[in-house]
This record gives C-alpha cells, structure tokens and sequence, in this order.
C-alpha cells in the first residue's frame, strides 16, 4: 500500500515537473511580450523591463534561474503585468474563491447526479429513465456561456440570489449551479452505467433471490462498486473545478483563478502562467491520488490485489 | 486466413446493425443528423438561402419573417444563413478535428499496445502527463503560436498553387485550431486503443500470423488494426461533440472561429450577449447547436451498445 | 439530527442577514455613502509610474492629488491642488508653483517640493524604464535624461526650497496646468519609497495595499484582485471635510455585458460601458438612468503606408471614401459617436478641419471613390490584391470590421480579409508594423489638441503606419514652440489638415461613452471629455 502510494508520488513529481517544462517553452514561442502596452514603448525601456527581469537571459538560462528561485527561495516569480505583486500572493488570494465555488458546485453536482443515475439505474428502459437521460444528455450539450447567463437571468432577481457579483455568501448560488448541472450531468451517465453492471452480477441476484428489499440492494450491496466510475470521474473533475472555470467567471464577476489562467495567457504573464499550471499540477496529482485511496477503499478485490 | 477473417468480421457487423436498427434514439439521432448535414453542406447552395455575409444595415435585428425564416442578426444578414453556415464550420472543426485526434491517438495507442513492455509504460506515462495539463489554457498556447507558422503556409500554398486567396483562406484560417483541438483530443482514443490493441495482440490468430513470420507492420495494419474499427467508431462519435464544444469555449474567449466566418460557437456568444434585446439570435443557434451535439451522444450511444453490447456503461 | 438543525439555523441567519431587509447592495453602501462604480479592469499598479491604463488613472487620481486639480464644474478650468498658487514668465515656458503648507502625506510627514522632483526624476530615470515618461517631455531636456544622453541636474525641475517648485519647459506651453491633471505628474512620498527599495526599485511594495502612503482625497483600503478595490476618506488630506462621499469601491468589470446586467441587477452606483447591443435595453429599462456623453477619442483605422498598394495615396482615400460613416455609427454602435473625417475631436477650443469628403453626398463620396481607384490602375476593383483587415477579438471592432468589409466590397469591388488576433499579438504585429490595415482607437491624455496631432509625427512611437511628412513635423513643431493660443491651434489644424490629405489613416467616428448612473443614488456627476470628472465630488444618496 504504502509503496504503491510512494510510487504514485514519484510519478506526479515527473509528471508536475514535465508539466512545467512544456509550459515554460511554450509561452515563451507565443507572438508579444509581457510588456507592450497600449501605448508603445520606447526600446531602451522595453530593453531595461527585459533586463530587471531576466527575460533577455536565453531559454535555457531563464529555466534554471526559474527551478533554483522556487527550490531554493519558495519564489515562483513576480507578475509581469501587476508588477509590485508576487504570483504566490495571486494564487493564494484567488484560490479559497475557486476552492469554495468548486466544492459547492461539486456538492451540487453529487447531489442531483447521483440520485439521477441510480434512479435512471433502477427503471432502465423506462420512461423515468429515458427523461433522466435525456436531461443530463442536454446538461452536456449547453455551453456554460448560455446556462450562466440564461441561469441569471432567470433565477437572478429571485430575493437573495444575485446576477453577478462576489459580495455575499449567496452570491456562490448561481455560479455553482452553472457548474454543478454540468457535472450532475456527466455524473448520472457514469452512475447509471455503473449501477447497470454491478446490478447484472452474481451477488445482486443472489441478495434479490435471498429477499433483500430493493432499496437495500440498491444502497447496500450495489452501489458501493457502482459508484466506480463515478469516483475515477471525480477526482480529476474536481481539481478541475477549483482551479476555476473562466466561463463561469466571467459571466457571474467571480474573483477565482480561472479569469486568471485566461488574462495571463492573454497577456503573457509567463511567471503568473507558470504558477498556475504549477497549482494545476499538483491538485490533479493530489486528486488522482485520492482516487486511487477510494478506488482501493470501495473495491475489496483491489485491495487484496495491492494494485491499482 | 484473410477470406476467413474476413467473413467472421461482416456477420459481426450484421448483427451489430441490426441492433442498431433496433435502438430507436440512436436511429432518430442518425436521421437528424443526415438531415443536417444536408442542411449545413447542401441547403447553403440553392439560390432561396441568401449570402450569410451580406450586410443589411436599414434591416437590422428584425423579426421572423417569410422572407428571413429566423430573423436577421445585428448587422441585417439573414439568420437562418449564418446558422446553416455556422453549422458547416462547427461540423468541419467537429470531424477534422476529430479526424486529427484519431489518427494520432489510433497511431499511438497501436504502438504502444504492439510493443508493450518499457515502451508502452513510457508512452502511457507520456499520455497520463498530457491529460493532466491545464486543457484550455493549452488549446489557447497551442493556437496562437501555430497561427505564424500556418499564415506563412497558406501563402505559400496560395503562392505555388494559384488557387485564389478567396477560397483557400477561410479554410486554411481554420487550421491552427484543427490542430490545436485535434492534438490535444487524442489522449482518450489512445488509451483505448492501447487497450483493445493488448486484448487482440493476444488472439490466437494474431499469434498464428506471427508464427507465420509475418512483418511486424502487416501484422499490425492488416490483422489487428481492422479489428479495433468497431471501438474507433464509437470512440469517434463520442468525441465529436466534446470537441465542438472545446470549439464553442474558445470562441467566447475570442479565440476560436476568426471573422467573418461564424461556427454555432461564435453565434452562440453573440446571442448570448444580446439576448435580453433579441432572443431569437441565442435560440436559433443554440438550438441547432444542442440538437446535434444531443443527436452525436445519442448516435455514439447506441453505436457502442450495437458493436460492443457488453460494456453498456458510460 | 440536531447537527442538522444547527445548521440549518446557521443559513437561515446567514440568509437573513443578506437579505432580511430586502436591500441589494447598491442600496446597502449608498446607506454607508460609499459609491460602487465599475472601472472596466483589474489595475496593473497603483504606483503612477508604472500605471498606463484609464482604469488605473481613475483609481490613482484618487490616492493622489497633482499640484492641480480638476474643477468639478469646467472642465477646461484646473483649481489648485497640492500648489496654492503659480504664475509663469511671459512665454509661458518657466512656471513657479507655490505649495501648500499644510499639505501632508498620509503618514503625517509633510509633503515638500522635493517629493514632486522627487516623482519627476523616477518616471524619467532611465534606469527605471517609466512606461509613460513620454508625458513629461513637455519638461526641459527630459527626453535626452530619459534616453541617458543629460543628467538629471539638465532637467527642467527645480525645488527651490521646501514648497517652491519651478518647472521650466522645452518650448511656451500656456495649456501646462491640463496636462498637470494627468497622474504622471503626481507626486509619491519620497520617504517611503526610499524605505521600500528606492527609487529605482520596480518590484517595490510601496503602492500595494498595505503599504499605501498618498496625498489625495482617499488611502486605499482593501484590494482583492477581480473582486473590489476599496478607498476611504484620507483623514490628513486638507479637503478631507469637503468629500461628498464616504468612500469609493471600484470593481473591476471587464465584460460590459456582465456589468450592465450587474447594474440592474443593483449591484453598483455607476457602470463603465454599456455595450452597443444593450444600449436599446439599458435605455428601456432605466431610462433616467442611462448616459451617453461625449468622449476625448478616436476610432480610425490605420493603414500600412509601406506597403502596396496602400503606399498610393489614391487607394488609401479610396478605401476611406467607401465607408458611409453614418451607416456605422447609427447601426454598428446604435449611435453612440459622431462620424468624422477628421481625427482630433472638437473641444479645448480646437476645432478640426472639414475635408471636402465631408461634403460630398452619398452618390459623389463613392463615385470619387471608384474614380481615385481606377485612376491607381484598379478599375472596379480589378487586380488589387487581398489585403487584411487586422481587429483585435472584441466584439464591437470584429463587428465593425464585417461592416466596412461588406462596404468596400458592395463599393468598390474588392476583397479584404479579416485577422482578428488576440490582443497581445495585435498589439505586437500594430507595433512592428506588420499588418495592411488595423482597427484603432486613440483617446486623449491631456485635454489639448496636441494629444491627438502629435500621433502622427515622423518619429512618434505610436504613428506605427510608416508614413511621415517634413512638413508635418515641421507644423507640429512650430505649434509646440508658439505662444500664442490662436496661432497655435492655427498651426496645429493646418498640420492635420496636411495629415489628413496624405490619408494615412481612415478616420471612422468620435466615440461617445454610454454607461449608467444611478439617477436616484447619485447627485453631481456629470459628462467629461476626458471621463476625469473628479470623484470625491459625487454625492451618493442613501
């Protein structure tokens, strides 16, 4: 157990680190530069700009300056067009927003996507299940940018609720429901599918000849291995989702980290860009780590196996 | 061997579409979607559509009319053209695309599972690292520093070809984001391939073919790579509509479909932005939009529970 | 169980707090007296050496007061800020500004003439690199101490003692106090910049949040990146008392779509922009509330005059000639902005020269039009070659280039295509002069015709359309060395005149701001060309 959670670690260290290089070079190809403004700037200025911040250094050089400031100093740079603000300082402010609006909006998407599936599992063929499916098919299909602003516009003068804005606790409603139904949408596809091959096995059919209630069955035996899917889904889903969502964000004035990704690639913000692939990287590792615990948790064969 | 093989394959496909036939939505979706594609490729030509780029400025935002069956757009050009032409981009973007990711992610996961040992665990390590990198801010790296390199190509070809900037243009605009989505699509199809790859590998018959001293590439292109079609197939549909959608995201960021082309993505954002003063220019586009993503899902659906009934999940 | 009705009381509270009194928050600060407006943009900084956006200036002018101040009432007037009075030599080329003396910063320490020299000697440092250390040029020898060819001591700054400054300036500038509005000239604490970094540090916290030390009407109070930034009242400035409000929070709202369903949605005092799609809306749904007022800017196209065929004066007033400019501004921006033919907008006592095309009707505007091109050997369209049409991705200017491409076409035959880049790389391809056509805005700094004209000067950074004229430059620079108003406004329209024949741009129309003021929470904002209406002097209603 304990090596193959070390040997996860190694891979998500590699993978973290590749991740960084890929982006580090990639930007730098992009056309423009951090510095040009609307205004042009006279060369010997732009030169002084590039100099302070080693950007005139070669590829391979700025590389090992940017690794040996994050080892050595924890520093992952300054912002390149908010200058006078560090990119940690950026992540950590617009983090909690994203981490807050992900968690409700996966609690959301739990919530109703779950339920759905088994439900949808429970009437396969049915009309109940054909509407569920239907409905989460059309969850699928609506880009954010419409749900949002159609959300909105619709639920946004309801007492409470706002359209947009970041400046009350309710505010988070609408935005985690844009994100939640699309998720509650995948979710029940995975859930129903789940349930729909754990119910044709053995151990099913055994507890319904035995006279377990449905219910029972449902809850007790099968869902634990049909929420499978579901699980290996969440994870990446949510590191996903608390690394924020731009759509989202813009169309609900959300303080996350999501309209940061965007504007800093926009605007090549490279150290800003870097940090937040950096903090990307680490939740996906994280997440998939996590799953692989509730993989091994929820299914017993896994864990007599000792792989994953 | 090869007559054998050939035939156990064409009853495998029999019933495969007969259980296709048999699946209701999977056949409403392909119907609709024939039917589109008709629309979209064909309909634009017939003289009684009118040119989606022309401007009416004195007939701005009007209503449904005989003449403009949904209305004109902000600038007066009929709507129903700009959908019926937004339709072909957003379904070319959707297969090109699509067609980009499928033969890398085949390719790849071909080899990967061939060879296995260190290789295939390098390659899939590999393919674990792409998926977990940040996708859109990819796409958006990926599209703006190829757009350079694709400008300079297509005045090449413009150059060396004669053909008229007009007609190559639009097309070779769209290209940094063929493979921009194409090559960052391909990961899902990969793995699987990789997976069906192993299974067969192990087949007897592939083992037969290898006794038989056959070269490693005939193996692979002529006996094993037949084989995974019916999964291909499936897989394909299935990431169409992902992609159209990736496709719609980076319009409303302003990086997908460059003017005065539109695809459903572009419309949609325009219609989404005006719509408390004309909801009818968000309706329409959404509206074929959803139908054909939802008709895409029901068709991939139905497609793998004809030719692989024994994973009905999702 | 009980868990659970702990919690369910816990949000039933939370829910009532935020809405028991069935206020929304435009409401609730107006209660407070703070006034919620949108700024259009997160700011880059709030150091006004590093600052070049209209988002950041609005903020900045805030934080901190410049020897002048502008006057609620005139715009072209200024009232004393930091300088209790000033007088200048005759020629209108050494001025004396005389400072307060109970100014000071908002730390206690007094503010002197040293920390405007101070200010002067790091926006020009060339080892600073000031993004808009352009602005002081005017000043004497600041250009060549910016490029690092004349010491600082060369420069036209003198702090004659505490609260004497003297500026002396290249050439007579009698309209000094306008540009002195800008926040280029403002002064920042030079104690405490020493004490964090010095002057030459650019990575320096002085301006960030929790460090903030200024001299104007407000201190900053909270800053949360794309949420809110937050000033209060500045108890030591020495106009404290007469603030018509109890604070400002600016937020940051960069799409206008999202800002004007915000407005409605009560959740701001008063919006940036309202979009030319939502106009129609705003106007039906809060008709009192609603804004359109003129603004100090330009949309034009520029056009690459190094490259054929537009290096042919004829194709470029072609190309200008088949815009009907009244079909753009009435159906593409819904009639926020007034067509032109010229460049530089009327106001500051500057009116523009009319060329003949303004005259033409409709049928002679285009038949000219087709003339000039046949006579540059493209009859009817015949031959010219595909040029682009480069636009940045935001909706109104793609939508506007869709518009002009459908009039060349009908008009004169041709084809343009249209690249529609991302703002960086168009910024990049404008700069490096690498496009045939680009879709521009230019807003003025200053209120002064100079502004405008100086653009189009041989060696001006932004001209970036390849053409110059001696003449030209000869005319600007008469007018920058004239003393007298008249003669200068004289020169400076004959330059633009002469600009204007050469055609290197295509001037399209003078855009008007549309946005929304809340007519029930605000009292005494009011229209300004340069969007710079103070303001401390906006009173906000409960």
């Amino acid at each position: 157990m304990i090596k193959l959670l070390l040997k996860r670690l190694g891979q998500g260290v590699l993978v973290i680190f590749v991740l960084e290089t890929i982006t580090f070079f990639l930007v730098r190809m992009l056309p423009g530069n951090p510095f040009l403004g609307e205004r042009k700037l006279p060369p010997h200025i732009m030169e002084q700009l590039n100099n302070l911040y080693g950007l005139n250094q070669s590829g391979i050089e700025q590389y090992y300056h940017y690794w040996k400031n994050i080892l050595c100093h924890g520093d992952f740079g300054p912002s390149l067009v908010r200058e006078g603000l560090q990119v940690s300082h950026i992540i950590a402010e617009s983090f909690p927003v994203s981490l807050c609006l992900g968690i409700v909006g996966m609690l959301i998407a739990i919530c109703i996507g779950i339920p759905a599936g088994m439900l949808s599992a429970c009437y396969r063929n049915k009309w109940p299940d054909a509407l569920l499916m239907l409905l989460a098919m059309l969850g699928i299909c609506i880009p954010a940018f419409v749900s949002g602003p159609v959300l909105g516009k619709t639920l946004g003068s309801l007492p409470g609720l706002s359209v947009a804005g970041w400046d009350s606790p309710l505010c988070i409603v609408l935005p985690a429901l844009t994100l939640g139904l699309i998720n509650a949408a995948y979710l029940a596809r995975l859930t129903r599918g789940g349930m729909l091959e754990v119910l044709s096995q053995e151990y099913i059919r055994t507890a319904k000849a035995k006279g377990a209630s449905s219910l029972r069955i449902m809850l007790v035996h099968a869902l634990r291995s049909g929420l499978l899917p579901s699980v290996s889904y969440l994870g990446p889903a949510f590191a996903a989702l608390i690394t924020g969502s731009f759509v989202v964000e813009t169309c609900f004035q959300v303080p996350g980290m999501g309209m940061h990704f965007v504007n800093a690639t926009t605007d090549r913000d490279y150290f800003l860009i870097q940090g937040l692939v950096l903090c990307y990287g680490i939740l996906i590792v994280i997440a998939n780590l996590v799953v692989d615990l509730a993989l091994v948790a929820l299914n017993p064969r896994l864990r007599s196996q000792g792989t994953a | 061997m090869q007559p054998r093989q050939y035939q156990q394959g064409n009853s495998l496909w029999k019933d495969a579409r007969q259980r296709l036939y048999r699946n209701k939505a999977a056949m409403v979706s392909l119907c609709f979607l024939l039917l589109m594609a008709v629309a979209c490729f064909i309909l634009p030509i017939l003289p009684c559509i009118a040119n989606p780029n022309t401007t009416h400025l004195n007939n701005i935002a009007a209503p449904c009319s005989l003449q403009h069956p949904f209305g004109t757009d902000q600038l007066g050009r009929d709507l129903l053209a700009r959908v019926l032409y937004g339709g072909r981009i957003s379904l070319l973007v959707g297969l090109v695309a699509t067609f980009v990711a499928l033969i890398i992610g085949l390719v790849y996961g071909l080899i990967s599972g061939y060879i296995g040992g260190k290789t295939d665990s390098l390659m899939m390590r590999t393919v674990d690292v792409l998926f977990a990198l940040p996708f859109i801010v990819l796409v958006i790296v990926f599209s703006l520093s190829i757009e350079a390199p694709c400008r300079e190509l297509s005045v090449f070809i413009i150059g060396h070809t004669g053909w008229s900037r007009e007609t190559v243009a639009p097309i070779l605009g769209l290209v940094p984001l063929f493979i921009a989505i194409g090559a960052l699509g391909w990961l899902t199809l990969a793995r699987i391939v990789r997976t069906q790859t192993l299974e067969i590998k192990a087949l007897e018959y592939v083992q037969a073919a290898r006794s038989l001293g056959l070269g490693h590439l005939r193996i692979l292109f002529r006996h094993i790579a037949p084989n995974l079609l019916g999964t291909v197939v499936v897989y394909t549909t299935l990431a169409v509509p992902g992609i159209m959608l990736t496709e719609s995201t980076l319009s409303f960021i302003g990086l997908g479909v460059k003017a005065p082309n539109s695809s459903w993505g572009t419309l949609i954002k325009e219609g989404a932005d005006r719509m408390e003063v004309t909801p009818e220019l968000l309706i329409f586009p959404s509206l074929f939009f959803c139908l054909t993503l939802l008709a895409l899902n029901f068709l991939g659906d139905g497609l793998r529970d004809a030719i692989d009934p024994k994973s009905a999940k999702d | 169980m009980r868990k659970f009705a702990v919690i369910l009381s816990i949000l039933s509270s939370l829910v009532l707090v935020q809405c028991g009194d069935g206020k929304n928050s435009a409401q609730r600060f107006a209660q407070e007296k703070i006034l919620l407006i949108g700024n259009n943009a997160e700011p880059q900084s709030l150091d006004p050496h590093k600052a070049t956006a209209v988002a950041d200036g609005k903020i900045i002018s805030t934080l901190l007061e410049g020897l002048v101040r502008p006057d609620p009432e005139n715009e072209s007037g200024v009232l004393p800020g930091a300088a209790e009075h000033w007088e200048h030599d005759a020629e209108a080329k050494v001025w004396t500004f005389r400072l307060r003396r109970d100014n000071t910063w908002s730390d206690g320490t007094p503010l002197t003439a040293h920390d405007f020299a101070y200010a002067y000697r790091r926006i020009l440092h060339p080892q600073f690199g000031g993004r808009y250390a352009e602005m002081l040029y005017p000043l004497q020898h600041a250009q060549a101490f910016n490029k690092g060819e004349a010491p600082w001591e060369a420069v036209g700054v003198k702090a004659l003692d505490a609260y004497t400054l003297q500026l002396t300036l290249q050439g007579p500038t009698p309209h000094l106090p306008q540009l002195l509005l800008h926040f280029t000239w403002y002064p920042i604490p030079r104690h405490h910049v020493e004490a964090h970094g010095g002057m030459l540090d650019r990575r320096s916290t002085w301006a960030t949040p929790g460090h903030w030390v200024g001299n104007g009407a407000y201190v900053v109070d909270e800053h949360r990146l794309n949420h809110y930034l937050s000033v209060k009242p500045n108890p030591r400035y020495h106009r404290a008392k007469e603030l018509k409000n109890g604070g400002i929070r600016f937020l940051p709202i960069v799409n206008g779509y999202t800002e004007t369903r915000m407005y409605m949605g009560g959740k701001l005092h008063m919006t940036n922009n309202v979009p030319p799609e939502m106009i129609l809306y705003a106007r039906n749904k809060a008709p009192q509330d609603f804004c359109r007022d003129p603004y100090y800017c330009t949309i034009f196209y520029r056009l690459n005059t190094t490259r054929p065929p537009l290096d042919d004066v004829r194709v470029r007033e072609a190309l200008s000639l088949a815009i009907d400019r009244h079909a753009l501004v009435s159906k593409v921006v819904r009639g926020a902005g007034t067509p032109t033919f010229s460049f530089t907008p009327a106001g500051a006592g500057y009116t523009p020269p009319t060329p003949k095309a303004a005259m033409y009707s409709a049928e002679e505007r285009l038949a000219t039009a087709r003339k000039l091109l046949a006579e540059a050997g493209y009859p009817g369209g015949k031959g010219f070659p595909t040029l682009e049409l480069m636009t940045t991705s935001r909706d109104v200017q793609r939508i506007m280039a869709e518009t002009i491409q459908a009039m060349w076409a009908e008009a004169l035959g041709i084809h343009v295509e249209i690249r529609a880049c991302e703002w960086t790389a168009y910024k990049a391809a404008q700069q490096s002069k690498d496009y045939d056509i680009s879709s521009s805005s230019w807003s003025g700094d200053y209120l002064d015709p100079a502004t405008f004209i100086e653009l189009w000067r041989g060696q001006g950074g932004n001209n970036c359309t390849g053409w110059s004229n001696h003449t030209f430059d000869t005319l600007t620079a008469q007018a920058g060395a004239c003393r007298d108003a008249a003669q200068r406004r004289h020169l400076l329209q004959e330059a633009e005149q002469l600009m204007l024949q050469h055609h290197p741009i295509i001037p399209l129309y003078h855009s008007e701001r549309t946005y929304l003021r809340s007519a029930r929470h605000i009292r005494g904002a009011k229209a300004r060309l340069l969007d710079n209406y103070p303001l401390d002097a906006i009173e906000v209603m409960p």
